[in-house]
């Protein structure tokens, strides 16, 4: 029997290191997959949980955070490509354009 | 037996998110991304989850991930770069990771080691549908909207001849 700690301390491992995807990788693409990461960790933390209590909400919360993140995968990967289609930009540095000293030039 | 399954596969999982710190190209990571989530299934089904083990093989490793490398196939980053994709050293640790998650699987499928472990209450598919229809019939109706929300906003936002 695996203790409820260890479930939860491999959910936050991988919260961790999609955080860390997130914030240290600064491409659109790799963005979305450490969002993609992080979403795993804490669809883990609801079924370990689920499994501890031993009733099926666990379960229910983790299809809709598949659900909610089907949604946002669909919508955030159609704007990574207008940005790419618009601006050429591949990573968050470039997306500069809502600062107010930069005329909009391009669009 | 299972406790050992449990921590190999979740080391799988872990080492596989942790290489998406490290590698350059997208595609790579969604590789790794893909095995990390496999692996997470074989979690989930250790956990007494199958419902979910399946939902996502089926919804997170078929669906999303097509649709993560299907963007990055029409995005066609940086022409420059279009050199052969899996360059020998680089699917070392992927395919590494791959059969290792295979051997585990095997592993699980020969011992049918839930039964040994006793503990573990598996909570079945039809416990989870009469709760997702019962007491939350109203969370999947919001579902459905996030949904239907989220199909116009995508059809909105790839619409030809815009501006």
């Amino acid at each position: 029997m695996i203790p409820l700690s260890h479930s939860l301390i491999i959910a936050a491992l991988l919260f961790v290191l999609g955080l860390a995807v997130v914030l240290l990788r600064r491409e659109l693409l790799f963005i979305l997959i450490g969002l993609e990461v992080m979403l795993n960790g804490v669809a883990l933390t609801a079924i370990a949980a689920g499994q501890y209590w031993g009733n099926a909400d666990g379960q229910v919360l983790v299809i809709m955070l598949l659900t909610v993140t089907a949604a946002e995968v669909v919508v955030a990967l159609i704007l990574v490509w207008l940005a790419f289609d618009h601006y050429k930009a591949v990573r968050v540095e470039t997306l500069t354009h809502l600062r107010d000293d930069t005329d909009r030039s391009t669009s | 037996m299972y406790e050992f399954i449990f921590y190999l596969s979740s080391a799988i999982a872990v080492v596989a998110a942790g290489a998406i710190l490290v590698v350059r190209h997208p595609v790579h990571a969604a590789l790794y991304l893909i095995v990390s989530l496999l692996a997470l299934a074989l979690l989930f089904f250790l956990l007494g989850a199958p419902l979910l083990a399946a939902l996502q093989v089926m919804l997170y490793a078929g669906a999303i991930m097509v649709l993560f490398l299907f963007m990055m196939m029409v995005m066609n980053l940086r022409t420059e770069r279009n050199l052969p994709l899996l360059l020998p050293g680089n699917w070392g640790g992927i395919s590494l990771l791959a059969l290792l998650l295979w051997l585990v699987l095997l592993l699980l499928l020969s011992r049918s080691s839930l039964d040994e472990a006793g503990s573990i209450t598996v909570i079945e598919p039809k416990e989870v549908g009469s709760a997702l229809f019962g007491p939350y019939l109203v969370v999947v109706e919001a579902a459905a909207i996030l949904l239907l929300a989220a199909l116009v906003a995508a059809l909105y936002l790839s619409r030809k001849g815009k501006r």
